[in-house]
């Protein structure tokens, strides 16, 4: 019987410690309080396409897409008109409708006050999108997928993106974006940017030429936020500056033509403008400024670091003026809901966008979030999928209700480099011999890594900082350059380095004899795991030993920039025309940046330290420098940049600092069958940030999932 | 019984002090620290190369500067004061934060797998032990064969493809998207079961696998005892007999080997639920480490082993309370 007692009291004590437990674990009761009153949201969402189809007829405007103009011309832009100009096209006056759900959506942005009229939120000067196929309706979660907090997340960032101007559909001509037009000076020094009147951020407040001023001399420029000036405002030996006219016109200014910045705004994550009103405020409740950026600006432009709200810390979210904002943010995903002050309509006066929120859940193992796509759940996916899993996204496309097309890949030829700098002096001189690096491309079998690697959609091509298919200098030469697999070509040359088999046991050896064995590390966001399996034993059939580990991208990009590593390799992109006219990264040392780790970087020591420290580089690498300061002095395609352009591929391809291994890869684009106004998708790249080009404010959930 | 409380009870403060000081050294033992990676995300997209010095001025503003012993002692001291596991530098924030998100999470799969485990093998155990040499007895002990045989990562994906082809469910997480920000419901609780049912199989297979073997033999030994046959004689009816006499014996291993049974979970977990997208403590282990976010996981590691010797003391008990021998030896 005393047993049964000790028993009880046992049994009582455990329950009494998951009772204790229990604050805690209620915590998702409490979490769900914002959900269910977000449930009304869903009820109006499902109305709304009744409720909103009625106004727009009344309104005047007629309901102008691509597919149907419905007579109207187009302006100087085919996708988007100014509300004044597209006015006058249609002979119509616009009026605005809003999201039947908006001030809910409001409600879950804290501390937003409550809306006034749709008609006050959008600026007098809205910008006026002509949608694809149809007039969208109001409602839905749009649904993300990423690899981690900071991992995988590009192609969803660039949904809700904004920046001064974008690319249109053709990946060529600017259009308007946040800003409403722009003028150049003659000699590309100074160029000027209209901003639209009556725009506001997403709390309500204005946004104006302050911000802009204040994102550049307050936050890029300050010390105390960018501990070192970035390179991408500094041109030359100056600095990008910035000079407010009025409170929409401003300039930037630079000491030499710079006809590239218009590019870097239209690809860039880079946003121009921070809302200055939300950091003073902070300041003057007593953070300093670079608290206030560390918190809620993710200490740099680039917007996927964890914010204050996933530590509960603060509960207030920075002002926007993208299409959606961050209002909650956990270990596992991020949500957002639609800025009510978004900026742009559509031709019946609808305002933008139509998608109510976006929900980003992270999986960091590639299998789970196949089987996440196949399954349907996703909405849309062009980041970390690859040709080589194409099949499996095709023979699911019907049960997962999703399409799945091939696009024309843009900077994902994969690249192997050398540690050109490495701090162990032995394999220094053997990166350093020209001769390796030949024997190293000469030993690759490219065509049975374009069959393997990519089922044959791509085809073998030597690494250029300038993608070929978008700048029109880079000849056939270039592109076959040690391409050819010539295993004794490769051999001869290795034995002629001295590089031989000492101990017998198979692989070259160092030139004094001791073990050569180099670290193959790769992260699958880089490249194809096959691929480096695959070169790992190309290399191995001439003599050289390699280890191939999989490590995280920040784990491969950290030993990277310290200088860390023996092989580089990753996609090579940050190489489109349209990116390098305005950024050397790619041209000049390290040939890389810290998303996409270089090759050789205490050459860039060295350049940067004026020689105090690094490595002196070759004469031919530091001819680079003033190449490319001159590349980017005239427009992309005239004569003088395809000559210049022309030297630096001349310089690069010689050295193979980069081997190439297969260009034109078609690479998977995913998107769900109910997504509406999806645009003609065709090019998949980072340079041109995604999904940024195709309007994406504009996709829209055709019916229920 | 109070006396061998209190032993226990000593036993496990001095045992978790041990635990916390190699958990600090395997802190320490990766090369390499946070501030590396601080580095690189404070600089990346300004185009600019991370020198030493910015490294060094990094590392002295987390404390990461420090002597190891002083760093211990502040650790730990934070924890058993005010309960401050530090800084998940890689979520900026609070370790409590991040883990507390995620620590029910892990000790729900921990309790399921462990219920399905002894719901499965008590019983099954000693069938198959009464039933000696029959057919039924070796297909269960090749059946349970295959849950040691078959790596836990592989099974998951296939009962993963399973559920989503055959069932509809949607892939990793423990709740579908209708219900994830639901308040607590009768459904919900069921939608959560359908998700939890995939790790508990997974990670109990193995460990029924083991926990029937041992039933199954401790009741072979009991089973033929002169107590039995006593019993037996005395026309005790044969259920009541097993039940009174072998089985209770038979319980005692499995019993004490219940801390074996929590360690042997919750190192097959992290792999399970990386595949399986769950997110709870043993994924965020791993990529703590990737990530060099010691002080998750320290925190981590220090939760799980509070557990397994928890889960000890909890078996102490209750085989001193099951067999009065154990407390008898123990004085």
């Amino acid at each position: 019987m005393k047993r049964f007692i000790w028993l009880l009291a046992l049994v009582s004590i455990l329950a009494l410690a998951l009772v204790a437990c229990q604050p805690a674990a209620s915590e998702p009761v409490e979490e769900a309080a914002p959900a269910e009153e977000a449930a009304p949201a869903e009820e109006a969402e499902e109305a709304a396409p009744a409720e909103e189809a009625a106004p727009a007829e009344e309104a005047g405007c007629p309901a102008v897409t691509i597919a149907d103009r419905a007579g109207v011309a187009a302006g100087e832009y085919a996708r988007l008109y100014e509300l004044a100009d597209f006015e006058a096209a249609a002979d119509c006056t616009m009026t605005f409708q809003e999201n039947p759900a908006i001030a809910e959506l409001n409600a879950q942005i804290t501390n937003n006050p409550d809306l006034p009229p749709v008609e006050e939120r959008v600026p007098s000067e809205p910008m006026v999108v002509v949608p694809y196929e149809a007039i969208g309706q109001y409602g839905g979660t749009f649904n993300a997928l990423s690899n981690a907090t900071e991992s995988g997340t590009s192609d969803f960032l660039a949904v809700r993106h904004v920046n001064l101007v974008r690319f249109s559909d053709d990946y060529l001509t600017f259009e308007p974006n946040v800003a409403k037009s722009w003028a150049w000076n003659d000699d590309f020094t100074e160029i000027t940017f209209s901003l639209r009147a009556g725009h506001k951020w997403s709390d309500g407040a204005p946004f104006t030429t302050a911000d802009v001023a204040f994102w550049l001399n307050d936050l890029v420029l300050n010390p105390e936020v960018y501990g070192n000036t970035p390179g991408w405002v500094t041109f030359g030996n100056s600095l990008m500056g910035v000079e407010v006219i009025d409170e929409t016109t401003f300039k930037f200014t630079f000491s030499e033509p710079t006809p590239g910045i218009l590019s870097f705004f239209a690809v860039s994550y880079i946003q121009p403008f921070q809302p200055k009103h939300f950091f003073d405020a902070k300041i003057a409740e007593g953070m300093t400024i670079s608290e206030v950026a560390e918190g809620y600006y993710g200490n740099s432009d680039w917007t996927d670091t964890p914010s204050l709200l996933l530590g509960g810390s603060a509960d207030d979210v920075i002002p926007t003026l993208e299409s959606h904002i961050l209002v909650e943010e956990t270990t596992e995903g991020r949500r957002l809901v639609a800025n009510p002050y978004y900026f742009v309509v559509d031709t019946v006066g609808n305002q933008l966008p139509y998608i109510n929120e976006q929900s980003e859940v992270y999986v960091p193992e590639s299998e789970v979030r196949n089987l996440k796509i196949t399954n349907g759940e996703v909405d849309y996916k062009v980041q970390s999928i690859g040709i080589e899993d194409f099949t499996l996204y095709k023979e699911h496309e019907a049960d997962g209700n999703y399409t799945v097309d091939l696009g024309a890949g843009v900077g994902l030829t994969i690249f192997y480099g050398f540690n050109l700098t490495h701090e162990d002096e032995g394999l220094r001189e053997i990166f350093n011999d020209l001769r390796f690096r030949q024997a190293m491309s000469l030993a690759i079998n490219r065509a049975e890594i374009v069959e393997l690697v990519y089922l044959g959609q791509a085809s073998p091509v030597q690494a250029s900082p300038a993608d070929p298919n978008t700048v029109g200098f880079v000849t056939e030469a270039h592109k076959t350059a040690f391409i050819e697999y010539d295993v004794a070509g490769a051999n001869t040359l290795l034995d002629d380095m001295g590089l031989v088999d000492v101990d017998g046991d198979g692989f070259r050896d160092r030139l004094d004899g001791s073990n050569l064995t180099l670290d193959l590390q790769f992260s699958n966001q880089g490249g194809p795991a096959a691929m480096h399996e695959l070169v790992n034993s190309y290399w191995a059939a001439v003599g050289i030993a390699s280890n191939v580990k999989e490590v995280s991208s920040d784990e491969y990009r950290e030993r990277s920039t310290t200088n860390g590593s023996d092989v580089l390799t990753w996609k090579f992109d940050g190489t489109s025309g349209v990116v390098i006219v305005a950024n050397d990264e790619m041209l000049v040392p390290p040939f890389g940046e810290p998303f996409n780790p270089g090759v050789a970087y205490l050459w860039a020591e060295w350049v940067s330290s004026d020689g105090a420290s690094g490595i002196e580089p070759p004469a031919d690498a530091l001819e680079l420098y003033d190449l490319a300061a001159q590349f980017q002095q005239y427009p992309l395609g005239s004569a003088e940049s395809d000559a210049i352009g022309a030297q630096i591929v001349d310089i690069h391809v010689a050295n193979l600092w980069k081997i190439g291994i297969a260009g034109d890869i078609k690479t998977p684009i995913i998107h769900h069958n109910t997504l509406g106004n999806w645009g003609p998708y065709t090019i998949v790249s980072y340079d041109y940030y995604r999904p940024y080009p195709m309007i994406p404010a504009q996709w829209f959930f055709t019916s229920d999932r | 019984m109070i006396k061998f409380l209190f032993q226990r009870t000593i036993g496990m403060a001095v045992t978790m002090f041990f635990v916390s000081i190699m958990v600090f050294i395997i802190m320490e033992l990766p090369p390499g620290d946070y501030a590396e990676r601080w580095a690189f995300r404070k600089f990346s997209g300004t185009g600019t190369e991370i020198t030493e010095a910015d490294i060094d001025n990094i590392r002295a503003e987390f404390g990461l500067d420090k002597p190891a012993p002083e760093r211990y002692l502040k650790w730990i001291g934070g924890i058993i004061l005010h309960g401050d596991f530090g800084e998940a530098f890689a979520f900026q924030t609070s370790v409590n934060i991040v883990i507390g998100q995620k620590i029910w999470l892990t000790l729900t799969i921990l309790f399921s797998t462990l219920i399905v485990t002894y719901l499965i093998s008590i019983p099954v155990g000693m069938y198959a032990a009464i039933r000696r040499n029959s057919i039924e007895d070796y297909t269960l002990t090749v059946f349970s064969y295959l849950g040691f045989a078959l790596p836990n990562f592989l099974l998951a994906l296939i009962l993963l493809y399973v559920s989503i082809t055959y069932f509809d469910s949607t892939v990793g997480g423990l709740f579908s998207p209708e219900y994830a920000d639901a308040p607590w419901s009768i459904e919900k609780a069921l939608d959560l079961l359908s998700h939890l049912i995939i790790p508990a199989i997974v990670l109990a297979w193995s460990a029924t696998a083991f926990q029937l073997q041992t039933v199954r033999a401790t009741m072979l030994d009991e089973i033929n005892n002169l107590s039995v046959t006593a019993a037996r004689a005395r026309g005790v009816p044969e259920w009541k007999l097993l039940i009174k006499y072998p089985a209770r014996l038979a319980i005692n291993p499995v019993v004490s080997t219940m801390s074996f049974d929590a360690n042997r979970i919750f190192s097959e977990l992290p792999i399970v639920a990386l595949v399986l997208g769950l997110p709870e403590l043993g994924e965020l282990l791993l990529k703590s480490y990737l990530d060099l976010d010691m002080f998750v996981a320290g925190a981590i590691l220090l939760i799980l082993t509070f557990m397994i010797v928890f889960m000890n003391f909890l078996s102490d008990i209750a085989l001193a309370i099951l067999d009065p021998r154990v407390k008898l030896i123990e004085g």
